[in-house]
């Protein structure tokens, strides 16, 4: 390979990763300057902010509409404050982390394996996660002997990510924000890599016009369900770290409260970009804390009002006012060099279709 | 969370000495099989069932017609039951509130219709379930600013009640069953017997045929929005003395009502009770035996199977005739039958 070629994809991918060094970068920055407090609030939020993204991959990116994403988060809690205590010899956090994501896989595909065959009324999806949600909440605040009901389990453990010779121990709180910066930039990147995969294509097309995708002989079922399951693993990934970083796990963290913020992080951002809703992340959280004592009722009502004029308004999120800049970009060859057809509107396949129904000329 | 009327009425255990676990759900389990208790179960499940059908028509009438997807229809419940509680601590009659929480929620359903739903009936997605799922928080935080996050009481207006084989069955609940039974038949002969049902009915079959045949569908939506969100404030002021009144109350209904409609799926307008019965019957029945949470724990299990079973609901398809036919990609043949290609 030449090195004017290198240099050319060098500069591609830096730009296709632009908002992963710009947030990296300003993180860094955060980081230098913020107190202890400060890092642990933007340590939360940057934890949440998986959950935006768990939110915004089915609902930006496919179309499907998950209305109690906190259960994933709050099963990731539970899972990772039992798992360091059941397992108490060695080090278990690798594993108080890998279980709760499993466990998210397993619950996300079970809920939603009835959810997209093709006669399921669609509002069952939406539901049926709400419910689950509720009465997990309802669960674990009864469940006493296990769960500690609805004191919940306090005096969960930092995680502690020794290996045999390296002392990898956490002690205190700050030392949080380098893991989840680390853990929110990989996220984003991953989910970066799936959206422009050909399988993010795939998913955005069911978004549009899901009946188009399966006439082209597409699974859709298959891809809500693996969408569903991997968001469910960032839901139940935001869990435990958000369990590791207050200590606590406690049933308000499958409450509505969370499923509503989730969606007006999501919003706010823009459904159907990745970097949109973790930046908002980033700011509610940093902006809920200073007006926090002002009303936290009225701040929800704003966010609620927000949220709605977003829905009527902006169909396509704050990302859509800008689609028509970038509409050139997304409609790309992928790498492989096939070509796909547009990722935004319609627009093509109506042309392309238009000799089948007989009614052109 | 997610307790229905069970959770009060139940509230005294069907036996008062504690036992080993297994042994008292066993003993509970005897227990009903007593006559008098078997009887007071049974009324508490119909009185369950039908409070529950009630608010599941509302909702029905509303996703039946309008294929609008309300999740603010719990908070216009709780807003009916916050309407009652209201207006009773100003001395108003609550006869006369049971009257005017249906006509506040009905007034405000036409409102939130035409400020929001209509916007979004174009799109034929899930846009309402998301525009009303931020109305109905910003409902319930909007009440819990007002009025706090405790519970309000609601007294009922008849104390007593009759004692029959040991078990004392409250006048106000058997009284508000009744009203429920005779406002769903209501419901029920208005969309069978009235020429607004008719138009109705012909709305949720086909809203463009109807509205090629002069029904005015954007009025019959309002109508509809209207008729739901006042059963749901009708229930709500109903039930208000025996569930406690909180603001985020109506999640709990929203959520079983939603059930109810994905049970037994949208086509009919009794299907809503048939719903109700099997979500509220399992419900109040499995509650007796156990506790709440298994309760509904188990009611998700039967749903998830049924939809397995049924994707499309036990009760779809009731209203038509004949059963809907995949399209054929074929243009009919208008010689072959009378019907343009189907039998």
């Amino acid at each position: 390979m030449t090195a004017a070629g290198m240099w050319e994809r060098a500069a591609g991918l830096l730009w296709t990763t632009r908002w992963a060094v710009l947030l990296t970068v300003g993180l860094l920055l955060y980081g230098r300057f913020a107190d202890p407090f400060e890092l642990f609030i933007i340590s939360s939020a940057l934890v949440l902010s998986l959950l935006a993204l768990s939110v915004d991959l089915q609902w930006g990116y496919t179309g499907i509409l998950n209305l109690g994403p906190a259960a994933y988060l709050g099963l990731g809690a539970y899972t990772y404050a039992l798992a360091q205590r059941k397992f108490s010899t060695g080090s278990p956090t690798y594993l108080a982390f890998a279980l709760p994501m499993v466990l998210g896989v397993v619950l996300a595909v079970a809920v939603a394996f009835p959810a997209f065959r093709a006669r399921t009324l669609p509002i069952y999806y939406a539901l049926i996660t709400l419910a689950v949600s509720l009465i997990l909440q309802r669960w674990t605040s009864v469940s006493y002997d296990l769960t500690g009901g609805s004191n919940g389990i306090t005096g969960i453990p930092l995680p502690d990510f020794s290996l045999p010779g390296l002392d990898l121990r956490m002690t205190n709180p700050e030392q949080f924000f380098p893991l989840s910066a680390a853990v929110v930039i990989t996220a984003y990147l991953g989910c970066l890599w799936l959206v422009s995969s050909r399988f993010g294509r795939v998913l955005v097309a069911i978004r549009d016009d899901e009946e188009k995708v399966a006439t082209l002989g597409y699974s859709v079922a298959g891809a809500k369900l693996v969408v569903a399951a991997i968001a469910g693993a960032l839901g139940a990934l935001a869990g435990a770290l958000y369990a590791a970083l207050i200590g606590t796990a406690h049933p308000s963290l499958f409450g509505i409260a969370f499923s509503v913020q989730a969606y007006v992080w999501v919003a706010v951002g823009g459904q159907g970009t990745l970097i949109g809703p973790i930046v908002a992340t980033l700011a509610l959280k940093l902006l809920e804390n200073r007006l926090r004592g002002v009303s936290a009722d009225g701040y929800v009502m704003i966010l609620a009002v927000v949220f709605i004029l977003v829905v009527i308004f902006l169909p396509k999120g704050f990302a859509g006012l800008f689609e028509s800049v970038t509409k050139m970009k997304s409609i790309r060859p992928n790498r492989r060099g096939e070509d796909i057809w547009p990722t935004t509107g319609g627009g093509d396949l109506a042309l392309r279709d238009r000799p089948l129904d007989g009614s052109h000329d | 969370m997610f307790g229905g009327l069970g959770d009060n009425i139940h509230s005294p255990p069907l036996l008062s000495f504690k036992m080993e676990e297994g042994v008292r759900h066993t003993v509970n389990l005897l227990a009903v099989v007593n006559t008098g208790l078997l009887l007071k179960q049974v009324f508490n499940a119909v009185s369950s069932v039908t409070l529950l059908a009630l608010v599941a028509m509302g909702l029905f009438i509303i996703f039946g017609m309008m294929k609008v997807i309300n999740m603010a229809h719990g908070e216009f419940f709780m807003l009916g039951a916050y309407t009652m509680w209201w207006l009773l601590e100003r001395g108003v009659n609550f006869w006369l509130n049971l009257v005017a929480a249906a006509v506040v929620l009905g007034v405000f359903g036409v409102v939130v219709e035409r400020t929001i739903i209509q916007r979004l009936y174009a799109r034929g997605d899930l846009s309402t379930l998301l525009a009303t799922f931020g109305l109905g928080i910003l409902l319930q935080r909007g009440v819990a600013m007002m009025f706090g996050d405790r519970p309000q009481f609601v007294s009922s207006p008849i104390s007593g009640g009759p004692t029959i084989l040991g078990n004392t069955y409250p006048t106000y609940q058997i009284v508000a069953t009744i009203l429920a039974i005779v406002t769903i038949v209501a419901v029920v002969l208005l969309f069978l017997r009235t020429d607004f049902g008719l138009r109705a009915r012909a709305t949720i079959v086909n809203p463009a045929m109807a509205a090629a045949l002069g029904v005015d569908t954007s009025r019959m939506n309002a109508l509809s929005f209207a008729l739901g969100s006042a059963l749901a404030g009708f229930a709500g002021a109903l039930a208000s003395p025996f569930v406690s009144v909180v603001p985020a109350m109506g999640l709990d209904w929203v959520v079983r009502s939603f059930l109810v409609v994905i049970v037994a799926g949208v086509g009919s307008i009794g299907a809503a009770i048939g719903g109700a019965a099997i979500v509220g019957g399992w419900e109040a029945g499995f509650t007796a035996i156990r506790d709440a949470t298994y309760a509904q724990i188990t009611v998700l299990v039967i749903v998830w199977v049924l939809v397995l079973l049924r994707p499309r609901g036990l009760f779809a398809g009731k209203l038509r005739r004949r059963p809907r036919l995949p399209v054929s990609p074929f243009p009919p043949s208008p010689g072959l039958t009378g019907e343009g290609g189907r039998e």
